[in-house]
């Protein structure tokens, strides 16, 4: 288990580099020009040099390239042209409240997909069936904005029951700047309360699809286990059925369901920016659109690299918990 | 001598829908089984030796079967009848069953332990979100596994207790699937073709020790198996099934020596001989369930055949010596 872990974050390495060597250069061929942009119509060819020279972009794009890696090392990502500020602190600023809205999304797609999944996979083609694939087919298919929207609309202008837009105004002291955690470890309820009823709409926004998504594949699982040998064996034991659907079967069947909920994880960044230029949540994935439009070179570059991160450590903890679940899994490959 | 009927299965007409039609599977078989005793049902793949034994614990799904016809008693009591919550009570108390393949009949992810514990603590009981059992039950589980491990003659129960399935080969896990359906030491016990999926020399060790437990506990069993060898080593009594019904059955000792119907005839002489020679198989297929023959549904492949066989079932009828068959060339009482 541990050479497993040790190897699975070495393995990280290499991939990491060859993203970003893959991105570094793209940004850097990408077409647009930026500097002028910034500087504003009056800026001489001088000065544009001056800055470009600044930011190193004159050199050989190998130097940048090292400069850049060596810069990360000592925290520091480059200047962000949109907030003349060091990318990582951007990030540092704008990640916990993407990953805040990522984490409770996912936590919803699995708390409601899993067990309407399985309801439905049990009550195959009876009404439960039908409507709960209806509504997985529904969240599917309609775009994730015109969701958030329409929930904005419901809950937010006709019953007011929660806020329409932002984080949340009362803010927790911040230890690891998820403000729901940080607002518990705290004992400020108050602020967990404020800050829950800030996420909920974005976070249900998001999490539409992959629970859907999760739904319908625990579905399937499901039936494909009712027929097994082993499940039938159960049956005839005399165990109580409720016990042989949520535990000998849904085992089985959420060990599949949890490869999905690794890669979903990354659809969900993907998601993100749209829910969070909705619901005007201050997070990374409106920050990193914003970089891609104005062509923040590093910016761009920084948030792709925090993107890979949060892919490869999703999955190695989705391999973990796979070989906890699945004692056929073993770590020794 | 006369021994208590346990179980008797009394004209079981099970039928299967699809789309393509209506499959008359099961045609009216009648099956006793008497306290204390072993019968075998042999017959070859597809016959419904499954789905009838099936039948006796409520497994087979409705749809697509559809129980057109008959009774299964048990002690007198119709489980066709049944309740859900009298079924569940009667699973693994009163009846269980051993699954044919060890590879698939274990749950892959729980260990030996928790699977074989959780039969003895849940059996025939409700269970919802909140449910826990006591230290007291748990520990009583314990016990009554590591017994009926050792029974099983597993050699360290303990260490067994802690492995899951696929650490343990074909045998071990063919043993842990019978202490399974022991675990509360039911009073009939099914055996739908344990071990086929292992080799010789295993399945032999597996099934002594399966006839000097059923015989040891005053367990009764029924036996499936495409091996008249073994039907006749471990069985009292054995039973022909041929295309849904039964057509011959009789004392096992003597139904291999002396065999009537000309199906049993045929798989008799399909058993490969001791100079090395294979036997004469029967030619020809199960027929057709969709649309089977009205008269004897072995008319097709009948060497014997005569008119009066295309379109009248024969019935089973008593000939001397416990013997009963199915079929026109012989009437009640003689022979
Ligand atoms: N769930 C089902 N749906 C439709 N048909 C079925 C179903 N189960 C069994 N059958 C049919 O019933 C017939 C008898 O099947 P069964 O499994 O009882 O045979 P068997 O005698 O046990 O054969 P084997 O020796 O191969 O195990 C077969 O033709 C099979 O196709
Ligand atoms: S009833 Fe006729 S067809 Fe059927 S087995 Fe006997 S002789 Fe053959
Ligand atoms: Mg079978």
């Amino acid at each position: 288990m541990k050479e497993f872990l040790i190897k699975r974050t070495l393995q990280m390495i290499p991939v990491l580099l060859g993203l970003s060597i893959l991105i570094f250069g793209l940004s850097r061929i990408m077409p647009g020009d930026s500097i002028r942009l910034k500087l504003g119509p009056e800026a001489t060819a001088e000065q544009i040099e001056a800055f470009e020279d600044s930011m190193g972009l004159n050199d050989p794009i190998v130097i940048q390239y090292v400069n850049y890696i060596k810069g990360v090392f000592t925290g520091d990502m480059g200047l962000s042209l949109q907030t003349d500020r060091n990318v990582a602190t951007d990030i540092v600023e704008t990640f916990p409240a993407t990953f805040e809205l990522m984490l409770v999304a996912m936590f919803l797609a699995i708390l409601i997909g899993v067990p309407l999944g399985v309801i439905s996979g049990v009550k195959k083609d009876k009404w439960q069936d039908h409507l709960t694939r209806v509504v997985s087919l529904s969240g599917i298919a309609l775009p994730k904005f015109w969701i958030a929207i329409i929930l904005q609309i419901i809950f937010a202008y006709w019953f007011s029951l929660l806020p329409v837009v932002g984080r949340g105004n009362i803010v927790p002291t911040e230890i690891t700047g998820l403000r729901l955690l940080d607002s518990l470890l705290t004992l400020n309820f108050e602020a967990f309360i404020n800050n829950l009823k800030h996420i909920i709409l974005p976070s249900i926004a998001l999490s539409i699809a992959t629970m859907a998504q999760i739904m319908r594949l625990t579905r399937s699982n499901m039936l494909d286990e009712l027929h097994k040998d082993y499940i039938v064996a159960s049956t005839s034991y005399g165990l109580p059925k409720f016990m042989i659907v949520y535990k000998y079967m849904l085992k089985n069947a959420f060990a599949s369901t949890l490869t999905i909920i690794g890669l979903s994880f990354g659809a969900l960044l993907g998601n993100a920016f749209l829910v969070e230029a909705v619901f005007g949540w201050p997070g990374m994935a409106q920050y990193g659109v914003q970089a891609v439009i104005y062509k923040d070179y590093n910016a761009i570059v920084g948030v792709t690299l925090v993107i890979g991160i949060v892919f490869a450590v999703t999955n190695l903890i989705v391999d973990i918990l796979y070989g906890f679940i699945d004692p056929r899994i073993k770590y020794d490959k | 001598m006369m021994s208590k009927v346990l179980l008797s299965i009394e004209d079981l007409k099970v039928h299967f829908t699809s789309y393509e039609g209506t499959a008359k599977i099961i045609n009216g078989v009648n099956i006793h089984l008497n306290e204390g005793e072993v019968i075998s049902i042999v017959g070859e793949s597809g016959c419904g030796k499954s789905v009838t034994v099936r039948s006796i614990l409520g497994l087979v799904p409705t749809p697509p079967a559809k129980y057109v016809g008959g009774e299964i008693l048990f002690e007198n009591r119709n489980i066709l009848k049944f309740t859900k919550d009298e079924m569940q009570k009667m699973r693994g108390q009163d009846i269980s069953m051993i699954f044919q393949d060890p590879m698939t009949a274990l749950n892959p992810v729980f260990t030996i332990g928790e699977q074989l514990m959780d039969v003895y603590m849940w059996k025939g009981k409700k269970r919802n979100i909140l449910s826990r059992v006591n230290k007291k039950l748990k520990q009583e589980a314990y016990s009554r596994a590591i017994e009926v491990l050792e029974k099983m003659r597993i050699p360290d129960p303990t260490a067994i207790m802690k492995r899951y399935p696929v650490e343990l080969s074909g045998g071990m896990r063919q043993r842990i699937v019978i202490a399974m359906a022991l675990m509360h030491t039911p009073k009939l016990l099914i055996a739908d073709e344990p071990g086929t999926a292992l080799d010789v020399s295993v399945q032999d060790q597996i099934l002594i020790e399966l006839k000097r437990l059923v015989k040891e506990e005053g367990i009764s069993m029924i036996f499936i198996t495409h091996n008249l060898g073994v039907a006749r080593i471990i069985s009292d009594r054995v039973y022909v099934m041929y295309a849904g019904e039964v057509v011959e059955e009789g004392d096992a000792k003597t139904i291999f020596e002396e065999s009537y119907h000309p199906y049993t005839n045929g798989l008799l002489a399909s058993i490969p001989k001791l100079d090395g020679s294979m036997g004469d198989g029967i030619d020809g297929r199960i027929p057709n369930f969709l649309n089977p023959p009205v008269g004897c549904r072995f008319y097709d492949r009948c060497t014997e055949r005569k008119s009066v066989c295309k379109d009248t079932r024969p019935d089973l009828i008593n000939l001397l010596n416990k013997r009963k068959v199915a079929c026109h060339l012989y009437s009640e009482g003689r022979n």
